[in-house]
């Protein structure tokens, strides 16, 4: 009788921390995808998948990579599954930002996140996966099933093509001709609004 | 006044526990969904229905019907069709629900006193309309309800 | 500065973001360490790399920070906007300075060719819409999956009366709901350009509400074309998933009330 308490609560335990995962997994998801519906779904299945194995898992502390490389899986099934007979702009990005409401704050989240979701899938996936998750790079790797060669350059690409887009974005927000290449650098610097 | 407070204490306890023990709710919970049919068809739904209250018991089962779109044809054929009629009398002494659409009223241009059996006009739970029988249906699911299509 | 592709430099670029993710071995990062004492263009790199990373935390915050959501407009996080605002300076700064001074465009076209939705189109839906703040979840909203299986007129008919009705309930009361429309078998109709009388209708729906999805089967297109030799030309905007079957038990396992129409 004790022993199935014990297991009964050990399954409860296991599934109240599955449960407190779901923000943290919803900020990945929605980092990979920038549409919240989307986010919430993959969310949801992964949470539902994790608790279907849960009684066959040993330790639900030691679940955290693992349960990201569901997330992972149910991102990828996602999108071999479905198309569209339309290319539908499905970015919640450009419903966030109003102009005339917008701090600075809100202004530098918001080109971010445009950034982000220029990047290729994988890139975008080491990039949150290391920076949100803190995962280390052998983690990574595990979660996306990938070499570990493949997660650092994935991860260098992904973190210069930010650098590159940041300072893009700015230039295009300003609405003023990009200076040509090898100008003195003092004559165009941008002014931050 | 101790005891004054004593006694206070032992009538509230007394109350909370009757309350408890209405405000249950019961174990079984199941919505029919009726968006279609003919005549014979919606006999054999109510019979069947019938039936689920029979094999469980109507104390334990919260069962309700939702009609929406072509399934109010339902309890506008109850209303010549005195079979019907008494079934659905029946099932309503039994506790059965009979929910009805108001976008389907309004959409289909009736009256639900006039073209519909014996519905209760009341606004609110007590009374028998729900602004969406869709709406309504996926509610009931979202409390627990199981979902039968007959 | 150098360019980091140079093959003379001691450390590559791969080197530096191990170290930013305190992912180098420690002989490594000893030597590492050295050099960046003396080596000020190092160092400014180490610095960016650090400020890119801080920049993606920054756009997604904390789960635990993140405010409740006030009817359709968050609330924001607890973060200095002038913090930030120099930190994006600084960052602009730094890079307009190393972008003249190694020429980068050819890395800078390479990015611009990977799927990049235009800048300008996503200003132009800028205006009007309301701020969403990365809400922690988004279980809030009723789900709901109706799903079609006949093609008879009458029954059509009033599917898409209720699922106006449904729509404008939802708006009505200010509340979100996610609704799906799946279908297949003979279902497939309502979806078809070539057969359905609801082109336009469906068409204004799916402009007039967010969260509303039409779904066609890819075996019952598969089947159609086997058995009666028809291609079937979908309305736009329809999303075809793999097996219409299979969605509805995801869906199911997912939590999503469903209604049979």
């Amino acid at each position: 009788m004790h022993s199935i308490l014990n297991f009964f609560s050990r399954s409860r335990e296991a599934r109240q921390h599955l449960e407190m995962q779901r923000a943290r997994l919803y900020r990945i998801a929605y980092a990979w995808t920038h549409q919240p519906a989307l986010a919430d779904d993959l969310v949801q299945e992964t949470l539902t998948k994790a608790m279907q194995k849960t009684d066959q898992l040993r330790d639900p502390a030691a679940s955290g990579a693992w349960l990201y490389s569901i997330l992972t899986n149910c991102f990828r099934d996602h999108f071999r599954r479905q198309r569209e007979t339309d290319d539908v702009d499905n970015l919640d990005l450009a419903h966030e930002w109003t102009p005339e409401r917008a701090t600075s704050q809100q202004e530098v989240v918001h080109q971010v996140r445009l950034a982000i979701a220029k990047l290729p899938a994988g890139q975008r996936q080491v990039v949150t996966l290391v920076d949100l998750e803190g995962f280390s790079y052998i983690e990574a790797a595990q979660i996306l099933d990938v070499p570990i060669g493949t997660i650092m350059s994935r991860l260098c690409r992904a973190r210069q093509a930010l650098k590159d887009l940041l300072s893009l974005l700015r230039h295009q927000e300003s609405h003023t001709d990009t200076a040509p290449a090898g100008a003195a650098p003092g004559t165009h610097l941008r002014r931050v609004k | 006044m101790k005891k004054f407070l004593a006694i206070l204490t032992a009538v509230l306890a007394i109350g909370a526990l009757q309350g408890n023990a209405l405000a249950a709710d019961k174990q079984h919970k199941v919505v029919y969904h009726v968006n279609g049919g003919d005549e014979k068809q919606h006999m054999a739904t109510l019979r069947n229905i019938d039936n689920h209250i029979n094999a469980v018991g109507k104390d334990k089962l919260d069962l309700r019907v939702v009609m929406h779109g072509n399934g109010l044809d339902l309890l506008q054929s109850a209303q010549k069709n005195k079979a019907l009629a008494s079934k659905i009398d029946e099932l309503k002494l039994k506790g059965v629900g009979f929910k009805v659409c108001e976008n389907t009223l309004r959409a289909k241009k009736l009256d639900a006193k006039k073209d519909l059996y014996d519905v209760n006009v009341k606004k609110g739970p007590e009374g028998d309309i729900v602004p969406s029988g869709v709406a309504e249906i996926a509610i009931l699911q979202n409390k627990g309800f199981a979902y039968i299509k007959p | 500065m150098k360019d980091p592709d140079d093959p003379r430099r001691e450390f590559s670029a791969e080197h530096l973001n191990a170290f930013v993710d305190e992912q180098l071995a420690p002989e490594e990062k000893s030597r590492l360490l050295l050099s960046l004492n003396s080596n000020e263009a190092l160092s400014r790199e180490v610095c960016e790399l650090r400020k890119v990373r801080d920049l993606v935390r920054l756009a997604y915050p904390e789960p635990s920070a993140v405010g409740l959501r006030d009817g359709r407009h968050g609330r924001r996080s607890g973060f200095s906007a002038s913090a930030l605002a120099a930190t994006l300076a600084t960052l602009t700064f730094g890079m307009t300075l190393g972008w003249f001074l190694h020429t980068r465009v050819a890395d800078i076209d390479q990015v611009s060719q990977d799927n990049i939705p235009d800048a300008t189109a996503a200003g132009r839906h800028l205006a009007g819409k309301p701020v969403v703040t990365l809400a922690a979840t988004a279980h809030n909203p009723p789900r709901i999956i109706l799903h079609v299986t006949e093609s008879d007129p009458k029954q059509l008919a009033e599917m898409m009366n209720d699922l106006e009705g449904l729509l404008r309930h939802y708006k009505a009361q200010n509340q979100s709901v996610r609704v799906e429309v799946v279908t297949n078998g003979d279902g497939l109709a309502l979806l078809r350009a070539d057969v359905t009388p609801y082109t336009r209708r469906i068409a204004r729906l799916q402009e007039q509400y967010d969260n509303l999805s039409f779904v066609a089967c890819q075996n019952t297109l598969d089947r159609l074309t086997k058995e009666k030799g028809i291609t079937a030309r979908l309305l736009p905007g329809v999303v075809i998933i793999d097996s219409g079957v299979a969605q509805l038990m995801r869906r199911q396992n997912q939590g999503w009330a469903y209604i049979q129409v």
